[in-house]
């Protein structure tokens, strides 16, 4: 009843909807001063600095080392299942990556900054780079067993090659392990070895019916020769037949 | 059963047998394939910070 009457009373007081526009915005602003004054964000979530305001000020990029400044690509391949007695090939290489681009990238004060040019010593430059890998499983037969050493060239691949033949049915599992070594082309410098990669490889040694891949196909050749004799008539003839005429044609041995 | 009729079921049965063997051994073996971006960072020297760091406080 109340209610009804104070709405009654106000009805013919009618706010002009510009005051009631203006009294939004005074509001809007308001609030979003007071959300300015809260306290900064200590848990390091993403900011989007505004051109100007929020930018520290510039310091100079400290001194970068040298980098290889091209993006790679480590691309591995081996055969999951290898029939016992079978070699095959476990395939490594490291390529340039066309696709990928850089972004140079500062960092002043705890602020990342995109799109500025750094310089960065090129390190093939300054140092030789030889990539190391090595192969390593229990249990099945491969080659080399050593580490194979290949120097990383500006552009160009490495690749790496391992020939793997299991003699026995099993499950193996194996570490293919890549190192780059950094030999500095002055003296004063120290050569630095650092792991880049470790890749753990599955293989699977499978048999059929005991026997290898080898075995199998040899079997399966004259197992198909004398199946194909006996079950077709006509050639199983045939076969009797030139054997029959080959002893004929030999004249018999008189003692 | 005669002769023949034996030995056709034989040579069926060894020639089915046989082609299982010459599949099996001849079929292309399946390969994985791995490939991981290794960006330019991974490859650079590493920064001696630790030591930098030690001076910074002595």
């Amino acid at each position: 009843m109340v209610s009804s009457v104070i709405a009654s009373d106000l009805l013919p007081m009618r706010i002009p909807s510009q005051m009631l526009l203006i009294l939004l915005m005074a509001a809007a602003l308001l609030i979003s001063g007071c959300s300015g004054a809260q306290p900064p964000d200590t848990q390091g979530s993403q900011r989007t600095p505004t051109a100007g305001s929020l930018l520290p000020p510039v310091t100079p990029a400290p001194t970068a080392m040298p980098a290889i400044q091209e993006p790679r690509l480590l691309s591995l391949e081996w055969p999951a299942r290898l029939r016992v007695g079978d070699s095959d090939t476990i395939r490594l290489t490291l390529e340039v990556d066309e696709s990928g681009s850089i972004t140079p990238t500062a960092l002043i004060e705890g602020h990342e900054t995109r799109g500025e040019r750094v310089f960065i010593p090129n390190l093939y430059d300054t140092h030789t780079v030889m990539v190391e890998a090595r192969l390593d499983i229990a249990g099945l037969t491969y080659t080399p067993t050593s580490e194979v050493i290949e120097s990383l060239l500006p552009g160009q691949s490495v690749k790496f090659f391992w020939s793997v033949k299991p003699q026995d049915v099993g499950r193996y599992r194996g570490t293919i392990w890549l190192h780059l070594h950094y030999l500095p082309k002055t003296l004063d410098a120290q050569e630095v070895r650092l792991a880049l990669s470790a890749q753990l490889v599955e293989i699977e040694a499978v048999n059929f019916l005991g026997l290898g891949g080898g075995a199998a196909r040899i079997t399966g050749w004259l197992g198909t020769a004398l199946g194909s004799i006996l079950s077709l008539d006509k050639l199983f003839d045939l076969a009797v037949g030139l054997f029959k005429r080959q002893r004929r044609k030999t004249p018999p041995q008189t003692g | 059963m005669s002769t023949r009729r034996i030995r056709r079921l034989l040579g069926v049965l060894i020639l089915l047998l046989s082609a299982a063997m010459l599949l099996w051994g001849l079929w292309p073996v399946g390969y994985e394939s791995l490939s991981i971006p290794v960006p330019p960072e991974s490859l650079q020297l590493p920064t001696p910070t630790t030591l930098l760091l030690a001076w910074s406080v002595v």
